[in-house]
């Protein structure tokens, strides 16, 4: 008995395991661009290990905390590209956590452009060289910009399902589409009923819960509100198509490629969804139009008025070093100064290519603000970052240094112009 | 040149049954042995590429599957097995077709025209092609499964098909690993890191931009087969020695040709001898084409250096091996002379 009794005094004495020393980053004397709790100029932002830990006008620095001193800069929370392709992955089938490749260097790119975030839809999503829906039951993911390691690059999969059959699709896809959004309801009151019955102990003998499978239980997901829906509607027909299958079943929903929003906000404001603008899309209205069409710089403006969420894009949602220069995710701040031509306020701009685009994405509470306690993503400019002339000057993924604009080989040779 | 204990002036190799009796300066030869004059020559152990497809059919064939054996696809007569003799190649590992777990591969020296004759090990290794996707990953994943629950609570029924793995899973039998992106590697240590209690001995293949994963690789105490070749940072014309850079970061590393032809196998001390001119250290660079693809198939106990006991399996060369002015001038394996012949 003694001797059990030792015994275990001695294990319960073992030192516990020993902890990581933590690893802490001050970033000091920047104006600190929260995007969600307002601007501190001069600030102290404190990463602890992959975290924001304290964000202040005068932090007490750790014991041995690296110090960076970026007074005269700009710090913000990472961007957040609201959609992207071919960005960190190689082209293969099946989830996108199968498919990452954090040493891709479209992944340095992004960085280098601030980029910290992005949804991607699976490569075989594609409608193929013929057009074409996509096929419905692959859905998207958020990864994140970690180049070099698996760990921490999956944000969330899924994170959203396309429904471009209901627009793009044929009769006999909108018909299959309606028919598994119904279905997935009925399972949905079913999973409920159950639930609820089991709450007060009335199941069977035996009973089971429901599980739905396949392309129902994605939609199953999306009815719940743990997806978001991704509906193409560029036109005021199919703008009108999309709403009204959003207002029958009543789910978290994004329209992309929006071109005609504009004229008609308010309806679109009404259903709850989001949009994804890109702001430098051009079409012109129809000769003799007998209503508002065609596209309008004024779209993300008036979608504000509207009280309508949105994020926006460049005309091209890859990184590239050829033909897309200027027009691809690399320069994603820009598509705000351009939206801000169109008559929208610099922090809605802020807000749709950072919380808003992590909301449309379903990881707001992760990323897309510098608030204690989010994901360490952040970004430093050297200026405004609706200047053309500013760039981004360090990267930070999850705590991790990851871009370092002198370090660069695409960007360290070029001066900032005054 | 010994390649495991430095180098020796004027020494002599004392061979007796195809093994090597004694090398060193002060070895005599008793009376009566046959003698070679190798005055001015330079002695080097027998080349080992770990990445072979000599007598194999061209292609990726069809293969597929762990009971698979490379050397049931093997023409033990076909021509290029002599060529790679005469080039100094002295032990090969014949790689199995197939992707995904593609089967066993055999050691192989090319020497005579039976398998009797060549065959050193006939399943030595299991051959894995890792592929990037879901269905891939998903495969290996249910394999290794597979044959933890056979190890774990039967096995009576461990068979053909599921031994190799269960070896693997158990280090008994290595795996080579074929790794076409650094982005699969983290991918494979994904699936591994499913199977804690699992002891695999794994040697990498890798492209040259393996690079790009040296702190990884070197973290896990990685071995990586490696062409000799140069790698170019992206978008640029910057060279990085990936070999290099791996000796760097810890991570052992053997050379496999970049071909099988007579050119290619004569050009690869060349190859190598450009690498170590851009920063590989010239031991690490001569123990890669030698006593490294030995230790990493488990058969350093019979070749890969010059060492009493071993395989009298050795090249002279009319120079220091990696200087452009010499070329090998004979080849012996099992203590008879390939090339020119006896």
């Amino acid at each position: 008995m003694m001797i059990v009794a030792l015994l275990l005094s001695l294990l319960l004495q073992t030192p516990p395991k020993e902890e990581k020393k933590p690893v802490y980053t001050a970033l000091v004397g920047g104006d600190l661009e929260t995007v969600t709790q307002g601007v501190l100029k001069g600030g102290t932002l404190l990463i602890r290990d992959d975290k924001i830990w304290k964000i202040g006008p005068a932090v007490e620095l750790p014991e041995g905390a690296v110090r960076i001193d970026v007074s005269g800069k700009r710090v913000l929370p990472g961007f957040v590209a609201a959609s992207a392709r071919n960005l960190g992955v190689t082209p293969a089938a099946g989830k996108i956590a199968d498919a990452l490749d954090p040493f891709s260097e479209s992944i340095k790119l992004a960085l280098a452009g601030g980029i910290t975030s992005a949804y991607l839809e699976p490569s075989s999503g594609g409608g193929g060289v013929f057009g074409g829906a996509p096929p419905p039951a692959v859905p998207g993911a958020v990864i994140k910009m970690t180049y070099g390691t698996l760990e921490g690059m999956l944000l969330a999969e899924p994170a959203g399902v396309s429904l471009a059959a209901w627009t793009s699709g044929s009769p006999s896809e909108r018909y299959e589409l309606r028919e598994n959004l119904t279905r997935a309801r009925a399972a949905l009151e079913k999973e409920r009923d159950f639930e609820k019955r089991r709450a007060e102990n009335k199941l069977k003998p035996d009973e089971k819960a429901p599980r739905p499978t396949g392309i129902v239980e994605t939609y199953v997901r999306l009815l719940k509100g743990e997806l978001a829906a991704r509906i193409p509607a560029s036109h005021v027909d199919e703008l009108r198509r999309a709403l009204e299958l959003i207002n029958e079943f009543r789910f978290k929903a994004v329209l992309t490629d929006v071109l005609e929003a504009w004229t008609m906000p308010e309806e679109i404001g009404r259903a709850h969804a989001y949009c994804l603008v890109e702001v430098r899309a051009k079409e012109h209205a129809p000769r003799n139009s007998p209503r508002p069409a065609g596209s309008s710089i004024e779209q993300a403006a008036l979608l504000r008025k509207a009280g309508v969420k949105f994020a926006l894009l460049p005309p091209n949602a890859t990184v590239g070093t050829g033909g897309t220069a200027g027009r691809d995710l690399l320069t994603l701040p820009l598509d705000g100064a351009f939206a801000i031509r169109g008559g929208l306020d610099e922090h809605t701009a802020l807000e749709a290519i950072t919380i808003t685009a992590a909301e449309i994405c379903g990881v707001e509470s992760r990323v897309g603000s510098l608030e204690e306690g989010k994901d360490a993503d952040i970004v430093v400019l050297d200026g405004d970052p609706f200047d053309y002339r500013t760039f981004v000057d360090l990267t930070f993924v999850n705590g991790k240094l990851l871009y370092e604009k002198s370090k660069s080989p695409y960007f360290s040779h070029l001066k900032k112009t005054r | 040149m010994t390649v495991s204990h430095g180098d020796v002036e004027s020494g002599t190799i004392l061979v007796r049954a195809g093994k090597i009796l004694a090398a060193g300066a002060d070895v005599r030869a008793p009376a009566g042995a046959k003698t070679v004059d190798g005055k001015g020559l330079t002695a080097f152990p027998g080349l080992v590429n770990p990445l072979s497809r000599l007598g194999m059919p061209d292609g990726s064939g069809a293969g597929g599957g762990a009971h698979h054996q490379a050397l049931d696809d093997f023409n033990p007569v076909a021509e290029s097995i002599a060529q790679a003799a005469r080039s100094g190649v002295t032990v090969f590992a014949l790689q199995p077709s197939g992707s995904g777990l593609a089967g066993r591969g055999a050691l192989i020296k090319p020497v005579g025209w039976t398998r009797q004759q060549q065959v050193l090990e006939k399943a030595s290794f299991l051959r894995i092609v890792l592929a990037p996707g879901s269905a891939p990953k998903e495969a290996l994943r249910q394999a290794l499964e597979g044959a933890r629950k056979l190890l774990e609570a039967d096995r009576k029924k461990i068979d053909d098909k599921t031994m190799p793995l269960v070896q693997f899973l158990k280090g008994e039998l290595v795996g080579v690993v074929e790794a076409g992106t650094p982005a699969e590697l983290l991918h494979f240590w994904q699936v591994m890191d499913g199977f804690p209690e699992s002891t695999p001995r794994v040697v990498f293949s890798a492209g040259p931009d393996a690079y790009k994963a040296a702190a990884a690789l070197g973290a896990r105490k990685a071995r990586v087969i490696l062409r000799p070749v140069l790698a170019l940072a992206p978008f640029t014309r910057e060279r990085i020695n990936t070999a290099a850079e791996l000796e760097k970061a810890g991570v052992q590393v053997a050379f496999a040709p970049t071909a099988e032809t007579s050119e290619a196998l004569e050009g690869i001390f060349f190859r190598v001898a450009e690498l170590v001119k851009y920063g590989l250290s010239r031991a690490a660079g001569l123990r890669a084409l030698t006593l490294e693809p030995a230790e990493m198939l488990g058969i350093d106990a019979r070749v890969g250096s010059i060492d009493a006991g071993k395989d009298a399996d050795f090249l002279l060369l009319t120079g220091d091996p990696l200087s452009a002015q010499a070329r090998v001038k004979e080849v012996y394996i099992n203590g008879r002379p390939v090339f020119p012949g006896e």
